[in-house]
């Protein structure tokens, strides 16, 4: 409990002491300037701090998160099955042309097999595409740079080197698609068969003629 | 079932090709030369029944008739499956030709379950029941494979393991039931090809 204490009487320290008064000595003189001095230099301290935040606050705020649009061109390719199905969510890499070995952006295709990145160089890109089940497909994007006006992202696909899947491009451009899915053709199917088929007829008639060679041979020995 | 290319590792190509080689050499050593168009005909069901594709789920399947394929040819099963693949690969990108070794071992390997499980039990089971577990079994050993050849491959499928197992599980069952149905048919119209 704070003691009562009569007005005018010197103040204590937050230590309980009395602050040292007037003619008490110069140690004591001395000790009161420097504790100014403190609180001073803590104020400085501060106001500085206050002012370096407030200069720098739009630094500050890189903790926070904050979303714009994007103005640069991407690209966007499909993924799809032999047989047209989309490669619904399969696993992306998307490689730029510095760096072959680490990708430069990793995702999913969306449910239609879609995936689009923005470059951030010319060059051809590489974008893989697989859906853990074995098939693979993978889409070179030669990118090249926007030569100004509205539209004029100039870009091709360059190839689509497809295994078991096929690439197309998909972007909203007008730049038709060097490589387009075609489709399993009744003719592929036909001709198919027909290797197949003469395959075992070319098997039968080696066979038949190894026997009749072989009888022959009997024949002539006896 | 169909691996492409790029996605499995050097030894487990080359252990591939050296296991199909063995299975092909071997299968036509047993292959008898009046079955020789007994064979085509299944290679040629083999070839057009990976056109045949029906939706599960996010992604699509398309039969395989392995256990069919085993029922019926035996150890021929191999070669037919070879020719099969490689024809998908050339003319359909079903696959790739480097990765056509590890895909005619596992699928042959798969037809081969899938013969064995039908002979296995002879007369103690219904004909249609061994048939539909031909069927089912051969996808099921097919996809086992399948798996092991990606996670020795250092293939991340984890993600999609819950997936293939979903819609594998409906494609063993689709098999099965095809199989099943075409056995049944040709116990009915030609037994002499079962027998054999």
């Amino acid at each position: 409990m704070t003691p009562f204490r009569p007005f005018g009487a010197p103040s204590p320290t937050p230590s309980g002491h009395p602050l040292p008064q007037a003619g008490e000595g110069r140690e004591s003189a001395s000790c009161q300037a420097s504790g100014i001095r403190h609180q001073s230099g803590i104020g400085t301290v501060f106001f500085a701090a206050a002012l370096w935040a407030a200069l720098w606050v739009g630094s500050a705020s890189a903790h926070g998160v904050g979303s714009e649009g994007v103005s640069e061109p991407a690209e966007a390719v499909r993924f799809f099955y032999v047989g047209g199905d989309p490669m619904a969510y399969a696993a992306i890499k998307v490689f730029s042309p510095a760096d072959d070995k680490v990708a430069y952006q990793e995702g999913f295709a969306d449910g239609n097999g879609r995936f689009a990145f923005v470059p951030n160089a010319t060059g051809d890109w590489r974008v893989a595409a697989s859906d853990g089940m074995g098939h693979r497909a993978e889409a070179v994007v030669a990118h090249v740079a926007a030569t100004g006006g509205e539209g004029a992202n100039a870009r091709s696909e360059k190839n689509t080197s497809a295994e078991n899947t096929n690439a197309e491009n998909a972007n909203a451009n007008n730049h038709a698609a060097s490589v387009r899915y075609e489709g399993p053709t009744v003719w592929k199917a036909l001709l198919g068969l027909s290797v197949i088929l003469n395959l075992a007829l070319l098997a039968q008639w080696a066979v038949q003629r190894s026997r009749r060679n072989s009888e022959g041979a009997a024949h002539a020995h006896q | 079932m169909h691996i492409s290319e790029g996605v499995l590792s050097a030894p487990v190509i080359a252990v591939g090709w050296v296991a199909a080689a063995g299975g092909v050499a071997w299968g036509l050593r047993k292959l008898q030369p009046e079955r020789i168009p007994h064979v085509a005909v299944i290679a040629a069901a083999l070839f057009l029944a990976a056109l045949v594709r029906f939706p599960i789920g996010p992604t699509s399947m398309h039969l395989t008739l392995l256990g069919l394929a085993g029922v019926l040819l035996g150890w021929s099963a191999v070669p037919a499956l070879f020719i099969a693949l490689m024809l998908q690969a050339i003319l359909f990108q079903f696959g790739g030709l480097v990765s056509l070794g590890a895909n005619t071992t596992i699928m042959g390997v798969a037809a081969l379950t899938g013969g064995l499980v039908f002979r296995l039990f002879g007369t103690r089971l219904p004909m249609m029941l061994r048939a539909f577990a031909s069927g089912f079994m051969a996808v099921v050993v097919g996809t086992v494979l399948l798996c092991a050849a990606l996670w020795l491959s250092n293939s991340d499928f984890r993600g999609t393991l819950p997936l293939i197992a979903a819609t594998q599980l409906a494609l063993a069952l689709i098999e099965g039931v095809v199989t099943a149905l075409i056995v049944g048919f040709m116990a009915r119209s030609m037994p002499r090809l079962l027998a054999s």
